[in-house]
């Protein structure tokens, strides 16, 4: 359960990092495109097609000459976060560990008063609209509270189909396990390219050191498949490989479209985490 | 179905049944994998990579049925371990003694005849089979290899030849019937035309007592053979040979005599059929080195065709007689001894010492120095008592006053020098009180109450000095027993040349020349190892067996060795003992080794098995990574 001392504890986190980070993540970026705005950057003559509305009458009166005002688009970047929320992930504190990184990262938006989108997936993906403010903050809170595990991860329908809600290049955060067909998640990532991606993987300390002391008998958490091994340092040994060559993949996916991929576990503070991810977006872009 | 028929028809059975319970051992080991503690369930996000892994190692067949490989390790080898306690064994088929064979080949010197011995060698091996013991019968048998397989049999049969001495076929038969614990088969091949000891047909009968089936081969070849079958040393120094011609028909033989490689005599005599005749070589005795002697033309048996006959370089004692007294009867007696120079030196003209010196009168100050250096130097003295023999340090006795009366002789120690002389019964009417002195040996004594010492010696410096208190006689009449002169009557006793002869053997050894020739099949013992050139060879040994013709030479000296033996050079004689095989009979009957069916013991494989599978169970477990 996560309640509101995550978020004063996120406060004085906040303050850190942005004594740290300046312009991380504002929404005050400056835009390239000319549009509607507040703020008049120049004057141009009227020519035919412009909108009469936009014609600055004093200046008519002063000069008997028709000038149009310009003003700067404003544009402000929205921040997607997709949670997963399939039965792998209801492993000891591996979710309650996701959702924090999860509002830790829409916190952090919010102080800069921009939009943000939290969307929980599993067999299904559940979408919100994008808002801004701590109102919307605070129902994500109870959203991810709220929220059942169960399922497999249906990576490529799920980003499928947020893909097509997202209107303008957004920053994206995937926050899963990752353990999946690593084909589906290839293409998941291919289809959230246009946007700036951030992958992070959670996992628990026992699930990536498989140190279960002996004989075991497994139970997949998505599947309920059954196995009976015998944990000996040989089998720990090829099951870490297996899991770093799967990183592996993931990363190399990733580097091809400049998305970038972490990797965290759960013994780890959850803070750490988020530093370690803002620190690297920060740098990139600069 | 083969194995099945054959596993059913020869079932694995168990010596020590008792030991099966055992077995109820592995009901603690199954009874605790049944209790230990059931695997924990634990879900996990996602065991992909697990099935991954599995799904590889399903690829091993065994994987499939092996689920607990380690707990089927130790089943097994708590199985394998109680079925070993248990003495397991099977009636297996096998050659009777274990398939063990020994055969006898003879090694005589008739077997050198015609290519005998060659033959024997191929009948040999057709008798070979699982373990081969190999004994090459000689005057003593010879064991060249023992339980040995086929492969190395022959090699060591291809390499074998036939030596020149006779036979001693029983001694084989006995050494192979040792060799035969469990059983087995002796082959004996041979010609068996002559042996020493016993009957081969009696120690077959022996053997076969023990279970032990024993066969004999004959091989033949050409009979033919004319041979050199003795010769010695005559009085004279000639030697004699006898050349005996086996043939029914006589024969020229040509006789070539050498003396160290130069031809000396070239004789032709004519030999009856089954007859010998004698050969004599003048004066061998002057001719010291080798003499070889050869007869022809070549015939079936070449190695009795030639006789050595070695002549040490010095076969003459050299005696230097110092006296005053030239009757003295010692001299004539030592000048009867064979190949014995005694040269006489007046006390006052001394020439240089060499070989034997005998003193029988008082010598001046600077003889006796000069006797002193010379048996320190190594030299032996005989000092015989005289009338002014004075004390001498030299002397092996602390000579006292002459006494004058009568005494008789008794023997203080028993020695060659007084060997077959009755010393006892010599009269002494004169001697010299004469007391030992420390280190010296006496060997006659009075037979007063003084026990003066008559005959002594002892070791001065690096040589030795031998006093005689048997004085000779002086001047004339010295058979008078009145005579003063005459302090004994030892000079008139027919051994008194004996006495003097034995006295020299005794200083220098006896020079029978027998000690350098000798005949083939005798042993020489070393009280060291030493390297013997042979005929053939060069061997290192502490016994030396002489089996063949030709020159040994051993340390200090050369042996002239000679077969020397009518029986081997007889290849017509002898015959087969009943029951021998022709070697033609064998040629035909195929070698069937008796089969019998015996237990074999399996317990052995049972334990390499259990080992085997405790270090699979360690592999297993580093394997793992638990090690």
């Amino acid at each position: 359960m996560i309640d509101t001392s995550f978020f004063k504890e996120l406060d004085r986190f906040s303050f850190m990092v942005r004594k740290r980070v300046s312009t991380a993540y504002s929404g005050s970026r400056r835009s390239i495109l000319k549009g509607r705005g507040m703020e008049p950057v120049s004057y141009r003559e009227y020519t035919q097609g412009d909108d009469f509305k936009t014609i600055d009458w004093k200046v008519y009166g002063r000069t008997e000459k028709l000038y149009v005002k310009e003003f700067e688009e404003e544009k402000s970047l929205t921040t997607h976060i997709l949670l997963d929320t399939s039965k792998s992930m209801d492993f000891r504190n591996k979710f309650e560990y996701s959702a924090m990184l999860a509002l830790g990262f829409a916190y952090l938006v919010t102080k800069d008063n921009e939009k943000f989108a939290v969307a929980t997936f599993g067999d299904d993906i559940i979408i919100t609209k994008p808002k801004r403010g701590r109102r919307f903050l605070s129902l994500t809170i109870d959203l991810l509270n709220e929220a059942k595990l169960n399922g497999k991860t249906n990576f490529d329908y799920c980003m499928e189909k947020y893909a097509s809600v997202i209107r303008s290049r957004s920053l994206v955060f995937i926050i899963s396990d990752f353990m999946a067909d690593v084909d589906a998640i290839r293409n998941s990532v291919f289809r959230l390219g246009d946007n700036e991606l951030v992958l992070i993987q959670v996992l628990d300390p026992l699930e990536k050191s498989l140190d279960f002391g002996g004989e075991a008998k497994l139970i997949d958490l998505e599947t309920d498949a059954k196995m009976d091994i015998y944990t000996s340092p040989r089998l720990r040994e090829e099951y870490q490989h297996k899991l770093n060559d799967h990183i592996s993949r993931i990363k190399e996916t990733c580097m091809t479209l400049g998305a970038d991929f972490h990797t965290v576990t759960t013994d780890r503070p959850v803070f750490d985490a988020i530093f370690e991810v803002v620190s690297r977006r920060e740098v990139k872009i600069k | 179905m083969a194995l099945l028929d054959s596993f059913f028809a020869n079932p694995l059975q168990f010596a020590n049944e008792a030991g099966l319970y055992a077995l109820l051992s592995i009901i603690p080991l199954i009874i605790i994998y049944l209790l230990r503690p059931r695997a924990r369930k634990i879900k996990i996000p996602s065991i992909m990579f697990l099935l991954d892994i599995e799904k590889k190692k399903r690829l091993n067949i065994f994987r499939k049925f092996l689920k607990d490989p380690l707990f089927l390790i130790q089943l097994l080898a708590l199985i394998i371990i109680s079925l070993a306690i248990a003495a397991p064994f099977i009636m297996a088929n096998e050659e009777a003694g274990g398939g063990s064979t020994v055969i006898i080949l003879d090694g005589s010197a008739s077997m050198q005849a015609d290519g005998r011995f060659e033959k024997a060698v191929v009948e040999a091996n057709k008798f070979l089979s699982t373990k081969n013991t190999i004994i090459l019968a000689q005057s003593i048998p010879l064991m060249v290899m023992k339980e040995a397989p086929a492969s190395s049999a022959k090699d060591a049969l291809s390499k074998l030849k036939a030596k020149a001495t006779g036979v001693d076929l029983s001694s084989a038969i006995i050494l192979g019937r040792r060799m035969l614990p469990e059983g087995g088969r002796i082959i004996v091949i041979s010609d068996f035309i002559s042996w020493s000891g016993d009957s081969p047909e009696i120690a077959r009968k022996v053997a076969e007592a023990s279970g032990i089936r024993v066969d004999f081969i004959t091989v033949r070849g050409r009979t033919d053979n004319i041979g050199i079958v003795n010769g010695w040393f005559e009085s004279s120094g000639n030697y004699k040979i006898v050349i005996k011609n086996f043939n029914t028909d006589a024969r020229d033989v040509k006789i070539d005599v050498s003396i160290n490689d130069k031809s000396v005599l070239t004789k032709s005599i004519n030999v009856k059929g089954q007859s010998s005749e004698y050969f004599s070589i003048s004066d061998l005795n002057l001719n010291p080195g080798i003499t070889r002697i050869s007869i022809g033309p070549d015939d079936a048996l070449a190695v009795d065709n030639n006789a050595f006959v070695y002549m040490p370089p010095s076969m003459q004692r050299d005696v230097l007689y110092i006296t005053d007294n030239p009757k003295s009867p010692s001299i004539v007696a030592l000048g009867l001894i064979p190949d014995t120079k005694v040269t006489k030196a007046d006390p006052k003209s001394i020439p240089s010492m060499s070989g034997i010196v005998v003193v029988s009168a008082a010598l001046p100050q600077d003889a006796v120095k000069k006797l002193s250096d010379y048996v320190s130097s190594g030299g032996t003295a005989v000092i015989i008592a005289s009338p002014n023999l004075t004390d001498m340090d030299i002397l092996p006795v602390e000579l006292g006053t002459l006494a004058n009366n009568s005494t008789s002789l008794n023997i203080a120690r028993q020695s060659t020098i007084t060997a077959g002389i009755d010393i006892e019964k010599t009269a002494v009417k004169k001697y010299f009180k004469a007391h030992l002195k420390n280190t010296a040996v006496g060997l006659v004594e009075s037979g007063d109450k003084e026990k003066s010492a008559i005959l002594a010696y002892w070791k001065y410096g690096k040589g030795t000095v031998i006093y005689s208190g048997l004085a000779d006689p002086r001047g004339n009449n010295i058979y008078d027993p009145l005579n003063e002169n005459v302090w004994n009557d030892l000079h008139t006793l027919p051994e008194y040349p004996i006495f003097w002869k034995q006295m020299l053997e005794w200083i220098k050894g006896s020079l029978d020349v027998s000690e350098y020739n000798a005949k083939t099949g005798m042993l020489i013992k070393f009280p060291v190892s030493v390297t013997v050139n042979t005929p053939s060879d060069r061997v290192t040994t502490d016994t030396l067996l002489l089996d063949e013709v030709g020159i040994y030479e051993v340390p200090g000296k050369s042996v002239a060795v000679n077969l020397y033996d009518e029986r081997e050079s007889n290849l017509v004689g002898g015959g087969l003992p009943d029951g021998a095989v022709n070697v033609s009979a064998a040629n035909n009957l195929p070698f069937n080794p008796e089969v019998i069916r015996k237990p074999m013991d399996l317990d052995i494989y049972f334990i390499v098995g259990a080992i085997f599978l405790v270090f699979l169970e360690l592999y297993y477990l580093r394997w793992r990574g638990e090690l």
